[in-house]
């Protein structure tokens, strides 16, 4: 369908749009025209991806003067490719109505992982080995020594992009990366290479948020971004983390081992060219006084990782004397891995300032501030220097160079926790030093005053206030949307008390508490009579879970469960959680039913939609607040309070019930689905901790079933599931239009708009 | 606000009703009862088309324990029902009360094998919708409803009684012999051939082997042969032809004077307009365009099954072929 917002004709690849589809448009078209940034929330299975594209798509095509670029960042590669496959449905449309006209280039970018198809490359285990593989066949040296030495190997898919050089171009259209995979076959093109080169280009582009937000990755890929572009975060309801978890480092003793190895290999590999090529060392030492390595002349094959501090904060300036030449480098690098080595001895927990830590680097090492913030370029430039390809080795001297030139860069917001052992299990000795970043504003500034437009948009960014002031920036639209439904399709309920009329909670007080565990018992046993096809269990944390799960197998609870459904656990290993999610769903599909047990802020609970019959319940035990006792988390707390003045119990709720919300809505996935939602903790009814979850589950809880035990739950369960199991008019009838036409949508004037809607 | 006495007994007593309803709309149709329950698939009655029988075997002999399988049941189910000749529906009509089924091997293959038989199979379910249930019946083009309560059940379960349209790729036409036998004289005492005793009067004589039985319809216990009454086969025959829906007629359209044949009703020649000449709700059959009044709507759907305007137009048009 085709309609006008405003000025701007928006073509719409289906012949229904649902009304919160078409007022999240409207928003997001006056951000847009703003120039500004937006927040914008509206629940999953609602169509948000498909309004965003096709809305920006449209003003693009709308102001062909003045073409915006739409950069899409999300979570993983599986949300990428449903990403593009919509947008080729809706180029198509647009391909059809508009003719050539509407001619796009959109294509994904990921790592060589994904896009490589050279197969003695691709079959590494993991990323970085790829990286370095790929790199020993296509660094520059390496090349160099191939056309004098036929028998050393290459990547001909490289060569031959090398060799089509400025021809090497996507025609038009829409390529996920399995396309641009098959795009590569078909010409013999490296796809990895030539995605980045052709990102310049493409009109849109998506990938992870790490190209934007890690400073490291997004130094390369996405630093000739035009300024006109539309950035999307999309499920970024965690996008403070990933902010706070790309300017952080943590290192290990294994992190201090490796990197002595690796200085050791580099010293020998010095000695090897003082030997035969000393001319080399002498002209990266020249180089380094002109000032360091223009990375914009590398060749793009030999650039891997650019430096870890902010754009803004990296000096342009000449590389300090005393680590300009390699020999004196290296040795600045072992004293610094012998220094922290002495750090990780400790007994006691210690937190410092990075003013502090530098002051007592410079003291006790001898490094000073200026040479710690070099590190990692100086690092590059060596690697460079000696022709080292097999970048996975060196991963733990990056580290290490990482975390020198983050202590060196910033003084703010950061603190360096050491901790001889992990607290929950004091006697196993893991001494680890972590430099942590506080400011999740600190990463993403640069994108918010680079581009003109940043959306930040997921199903749960309740409480919305709160994300603008986390952030640091003002959206000039921030909206939450809620879901028009034909029927009652979610049914949340807070459930207090089990049947003996017991409290419960997971209140630190309360949960060991037999009669709690007991009640939790009940319940899930009660469900899994009444509730068919696939129930999923939420636990505040691994510990816990494996608490209640073994208490329940010794009262024979959990017997009992297995007579009715099969039971899965999550584990921390992702092969063993996979495959439990495998059997589960199959247990699911082949009618036996099947509980899964789970735990908040895990893999499952971030990535893994529980749609249709794989979900038709889930039960949040507690209330999933972070551990409290962290001193990371402390030192945060500490520092929101201090810089943005945010309540250490605001955040900590907003973060508990952020996941909280984030769990119970991997059940609904469509409007034609239908989930419960058991919120078993007391603290929910309570209502500081309520009014956190976001508007459309709140909007479905009713205040009858807020206080609820037990048997009334029960009671609720088994009649709202003989409600949904009855057929349903999926257009909504007169009364309650949830899909509205392209006659519809004429009709609404703008002024009656929003008296049809809300 | 589940069924009251208990689930069990609200199905025995809905089923009794469904069993006597169904011999009503299908006289020739043949049932079979099988419970599931611990695990197992037993048969209660085998197919037959008696309903008293059936109902007997059903009273008292139900219970339930242990878990359920629907695998089991299918398998059951379809070794019985392949060997109904090709020219009858095959169905199975589920009443699932559990929430779960535990099978001993992969149910997806039974109800691909189902679906290649032409087992068209539907479920009522007491509590929930199930995803295997919703998945079986949509394979085999069967129906799926959850029931709400009692009336809402016992109106489910009835809805199964009438037949489904007949798919036109499975209805192979056959001959049957079948016979009509005649209802004894009586007074006339002679043995039943079904319950092997003398009685007095009432049954019916075989017309090719002039065994007596009790009831019909049946087959005959000595030669075979299906017996039947007319009226059994006329009231299974409709089943096969439905009468399409007839579709309102604007009134606009009936007050055109032009047309004023139209204004009485071909059924019961009765004038369309109420007194004072205001029309009154009307419907037309899409097929001869004849006008018929509510009265006779509800009559020929429900009780004639055919057409007046239709038969009669058959039957000129045989007319007019015959004259030239």
């Amino acid at each position: 369908m085709k309609f006008q917002i405003e000025d701007v004709t928006v073509y719409f690849p289906y012949d229904n749009i649902y009304p919160e589809q078409y007022s999240y448009m409207v928003e997001l078209k006056r951000a847009l025209d703003a120039k500004g940034h937006a927040l914008l929330e509206m629940p999953t299975g609602t169509g948000k991806t498909i309004a965003l594209l096709s809305l920006i798509t449209s003003y693009a095509l709308s102001k062909p003067s003045n073409p915006i670029k739409l950069l899409y960042c999300t979570r993983t590669v599986h949300e990428m490719e449903k990403t593009l496959a919509e947008l080729r449905l809706l180029h198509q449309y647009q391909l059809r109505h508009l003719g050539p006209a509407a001619k796009i280039l959109a294509l994904g970018l990921s790592s060589r992982k994904n896009l490589c198809i050279n197969p003695a490359v691709v079959s590494a285990e993991n990323r970085d080995s790829v990286d370095a593989g790929c790199r020993k066949l296509t660094a520059t040296w390496v090349r160099a020594l191939a056309v004098e030495n036929p028998n050393i190997p290459m990547c001909q898919f490289f060569e031959n992009y090398e060799k089509a050089a400025s021809e090497a171009v996507l025609p038009p259209g829409v390529y996920t990366l399995q396309d641009l995979r098959a795009f590569g076959r078909d010409k013999g093109w490296c796809p990895y290479f030539l995605a980045r080169h052709m990102v310049q280009f493409a009109n849109v582009v998506v990938y992870s948020y790490q190209y934007l937000l890690d400073p490291k990755v997004a130094g390369i890929i996405s630093k000739e971004m035009q300024r006109e572009s539309v950035v999307v975060f999309d499920e970024a309801h965690n996008i403070d983390n990933v902010c706070i978890e790309a300017l952080s480092v943590s290192v290990r003793r294994q992190t201090l081992e490796g990197a002595t190895r690796n200085l050791s290999k580099m010293a020998q590999e010095i000695n090897r060219f003082k030997a035969t090529d000393a001319g080399r060392l002498r002209a990266e030492y020249n180089r380094l006084v002109d000032g360091l390595a223009q990375r914009g002349n590398l060749p793009i094959s030999d650039t891997w990782l650019a430096n870890p501090a902010l754009p803004d904060d990296i000096l342009k300036e000449a590389v300090p004397g005393n680590i300009r030449r390699a020999e004196h480098f290296l040795s600045v690098l072992r004293r610094l891995v012998q220094y922290l080595h002495g750090r990780l001895e400790t007994e006691n927990v210690e937190k410092e300032g990075p003013v502090a830590f530098v002051a007592s680097i410079n003291s006790q090492a001898g490094i000073d501030q200026k040479m710690l913030k070099f590190c990692y370029d100086r690092l590059h430039s060596l690697m460079l220097t000696l022709e080292i390809t097999d970048t996975d080795e060196f991963l733990h001297i990056q580290t290490i160079c990482d975390f020198a030139t983050l202590v060196g860069t910033y003084t703010r917001g950061f603190s360096i926790i050491i901790e001889p052992f992990d607290e929950r299990m004091p006697h196993i000795p893991d001494p680890v030093l972590q430099l942590s970043c506080h400011d999740a504003s600190l990463a993403i500034k640069p994108v918010f005053e680079r581009f003109q437009s940043v959306v930040i948009t997921s199903g749960t960014l309740s409480p919305i206030d709160l994300y603008p002031r986390l952030l640091n920036f003002n959206p000039v639209v921030s909206r939450s949307f809620t879901m028009s439904l034909t029927r009652n399709c979610i049914c949340p309920m807070v459930l207090t008390r089990g049947s003996d009329q017991l409290p419960v909670s997971t209140k630190f007080d309360m949960r060991s508490d037999p009669g709690v565990v007991r009640n939790y018992g009940r319940l899930l046993l009660e469900m899994v009579s009444v509730v068919p096809d696939g129930i999923v269990c939420f636990f505040v944390s691994y510990s816990y879970m494996d608490g209640i799960v073994n208490t329940w197998n010794e009262s024979g609870i959990l017997k009992e469960i297995m007579q009715h459904k099969l039971v899965f656990i999550e584990t921390q290993d992702v092969v063993e959680t996979t495959l439990a999610l495998d059997n589960y769903r199959r247990a699911c599909d082949c009618g036996r039913g099947a509980v899964f047990f789970s735990v908040a802020r895990g893999k499952v609970a971030e990535g893994i939609d529980f749609d249709r019959h794989y979900g038709r319940l889930v039960i949040m035990f507690g209330v999933p607040f972070q551990y409290t006792l962290s001193r990371i988390l402390l030192a945060r707390l500490e520092y929101l309070r201090e810089t943005f003045q945010i309540k250490e119990g605001d955040f900590l709720t907003f973060d508990a019930l952020r996941q909280a919300a984030q769990c119970v809505g991997r059940v609904i996935r469509s409007k034609a689905d239908y989930g419960m939602m058991i919120f078993a903790d007391k603290r929910y009814s309570r209502h500081d901790k309520r009014s956190k979850l976001p508007g459309w589950i709140l909007s479905h809880l009713r205040d009858a079933h807020l206080n609820l035990s037990t048997d009334m739950a029960l009671h609720i369960a088994r009649e709202f599931l003989r409600k949904m199991a009855q057929p349903y008019d999926k257009a909504g009838g007169s009364g309650r239009k949830t899909l509205l036409s392209e006659e519809d949508l004429e009709k609404m004037g703008d002024g009656t708009t929003n008296e049809m809607l809300f | 606000m589940d069924f009251k006495p208990s689930r069990m007994a609200v199905v025995a007593k809905h089923i009794e009703a469904f069993i006597r309803e169904f011999f009503d709309q299908n006289p020739l149709s043949q049932i079979g009862l099988v419970t599931i329950k611990d695990g197992l698939a037993q048969c209660l009655t085998d197919l037959g088309g008696s309903p008293d029988s059936h109902v007997k075997a059903l009273m008292g002999k139900l219970e339930c324990s242990g878990d359920s399988s629907l695998q089991n049941a299918l398998d059951l189910v379809h070794g019985y029902l392949n060997q109904i000749p090709s020219y009858g529906h095959r169905e199975v009509l589920i009443l699932y009360s559990a929430l779960s089924t535990c099978d001993p091997g992969d149910i997806m293959e039974t109800i691909q094998e189902c679906k290649k038989s032409k087992i068209r199979c539907s479920v009522i379910g007491l509590s929930a919708e199930i995803f295997i249930c919703r998945h079986l019946c949509q394979e085999t083009g069967g129906s799926y409803s959850v029931a709400l309560d009692e009336s809402h059940f016992k109106e489910l379960l009835l809805e199964h009684a009438p037949p489904p349209p007949a798919i036109a790729e499975f209805a192979i036409a056959n001959l049957i012999k079948m016979g009509f036998p005649q209802r004894a004289a009586e007074g006339v005492i002679s043995i039943c051939s079904c319950h092997k005793e003398a009685k007095v009067g009432g049954g019916y004589t075989c017309p090719r082997c002039k065994a007596r039985v009790c009831e019909l319809p049946t087959e005959c216990r000595i030669c075979g042969l299906t017996l039947v009454s007319s009226p059994h086969l006329a009231r299974s025959y409709h089943h096969l032809f439905p009468i399409p829906p007839f579709d309102e007629v604007s009134l606009s359209l009936l007050n055109n004077p032009h047309q004023r044949s139209s204004r009485a009703c071909f059924g019961c020649q009765e004038s369309l307009l109420i007194p004072g000449n205001k029309p009154n709700l009307c419907v037309a059959c899409p097929k001869c365009k004849q006008h018929f009044c509510l009265d006779c709507d509800i009559y020929i759907h429900e009780s004639l099954h055919n057409c007046p305007g239709c038969e009669s137009f058959r039957h000129s048009k045989i007319v007019s072929v015959t004259e030239e």
